[in-house]
C-alpha cells in the first residue's frame, strides 16, 4: 500500500512536465487543495468523532487568511504561518467550549455551521476592511513575484501535490486502510496494569 | 511533521488510538476532550492552509463558503 502511494506521489509530480496544458493544472491544483479542506474535515470526522462543516467552511473563508498577506508590508512568508495558526486557533476556540458542554456529533456540525455565517455577516458588515459582498482584490505587496506565490502552474502543482496527498496519508489514509482494532496495545498505548483480584 | 507527529507522538498515538476504540481508551488514561481538541485545532489548521493556498487561485468573496459546505458530506 505504501509503494502504491509513493508511486502515485511521483507519477502526480511528475505530470506537469509531460507538457499538459495550464487548464488541467488549475483543475487539479483546485481539487487538491478542496482535498486538504476535507482532508480537515476527516481528521475532525474520524478523529474527534466529530462531524463538522466548519473545516470546508473555514477555508472557504479565506479573507481574515489573506488580510495577512495583504497588509502593508507582510510577506507570505509570514501570512501563510499565521493564517494556519489562526486557523488552529479558531478551531480550537470552537471546540473547547463545544466538547465541555458535551456539543458532539451533528450538534457540533450545526455549531460549526452557525460559526461560519456568523463570520460570513461580520465579513459583510466590515465592508471598509474586508469590501463586503464585492469581495476582496488581492494586493501583492512585495516586488518579488516569487515572494508573493505568484508561480506559474507548474510551481503551484508541486506545492498543491505537496500538501494535499501528503496530508491524507499522514493523517488519514493510513488509518482507514486499516481495519478497526478493539485492543489498545495495537496502537502501542501504554497500558496501566489493573489491580489484581486479591488486593 | 504531520505524520511525525502522529507516529511518534504520545499525543498523536492517542489520537489514533481513539480513533479505534473511543469506549476503552480513557480506560487507559487518555483525556479524550483533550484529544478532541488537538485533533480540531490540527482539522483547522489543515483549513487555514488550503484557505491560504486557495486565496491565490480563486476570487475572494463572503460567499466563496457554500461551494464547499455544499460538497461536505455532513
Amino acid at each position: 500500500m505504501t509503494r502504491i502511494a509513493i508511486a502515485l506521489f511521483a507519477v502526480l509530480a511528475a505530470l506537469p512536465l509531460i507538457g499538459l496544458p495550464d487548464y488541467f493544472l488549475h483543475l487539479g491544483i483546485a481539487t487538491m487543495l478542496a482535498g486538504l479542506t476535507f482532508t480537515g474535515w476527516a481528521l475532525m470526522g474520524r478523529r474527534a468523532w466529530s462531524p463538522s462543516v466548519m473545516a470546508p467552511s473555514s477555508a472557504s473563508r479565506p479573507i481574515p487568511w489573506r488580510c495577512c498577506g495583504t497588509m502593508p508590508g507582510c510577506h507570505p512568508g509570514i501570512g501563510l504561518p499565521a493564517g494556519v495558526a489562526l486557523g488552529m486557533a479558531a478551531a480550537a476556540l470552537l471546540a473547547y467550549p463545544c466538547f465541555r458542554l458535551r456539543v458532539v456529533g451533528h450538534y457540533f456540525a450545526l455549531v460549526t455551521l452557525a460559526a461560519g455565517e456568523i463570520v460570513r455577516i461580520l465579513i459583510v458588515a466590515l465592508r471598509d476592511h474586508t469590501g463586503g459582498s464585492l469581495g476582496m482584490t488581492p494586493r501583492l505587496s512585495p516586488d518579488n513575484a516569487f515572494a508573493a506565490m505568484q508561480f506559474s502552474k507548474h510551481g503551484f502543482w508541486w506545492i498543491a501535490v505537496m500538501a494535499w496527498p501528503s496530508a491524507s496519508w499522514c493523517g488519514g489514509g493510513s488509518t482507514a486502510a486499516c481495519p478497526p482494532a478493539r485492543s489498545p496495545r495495537s496502537a502501542r498505548m501504554r497500558m496501566r496494569r489493573p489491580p489484581s483480584a486479591s488486593a | 511533521m504531520l505524520w511525525t507527529f502522529l507516529k511518534f507522538t504520545y499525543v498523536g498515538t492517542a489520537i489514533r488510538a481513539i480513533a479505534r476504540d473511543r469506549e476503552v481508551m480513557p480506560l487507559m488514561g487518555v483525556n479524550p476532550r483533550r484529544i478532541y481538541l488537538v485533533a480540531s485545532a490540527i482539522g483547522g489548521s489543515l483549513a487555514g492552509l488550503a484557505a491560504c493556498l486557495l486565496v491565490v487561485q480563486l476570487d475572494v468573496h463572503p460567499f466563496i463558503g457554500l461551494s464547499f459546505v455544499g460538497r461536505s458530506p455532513s
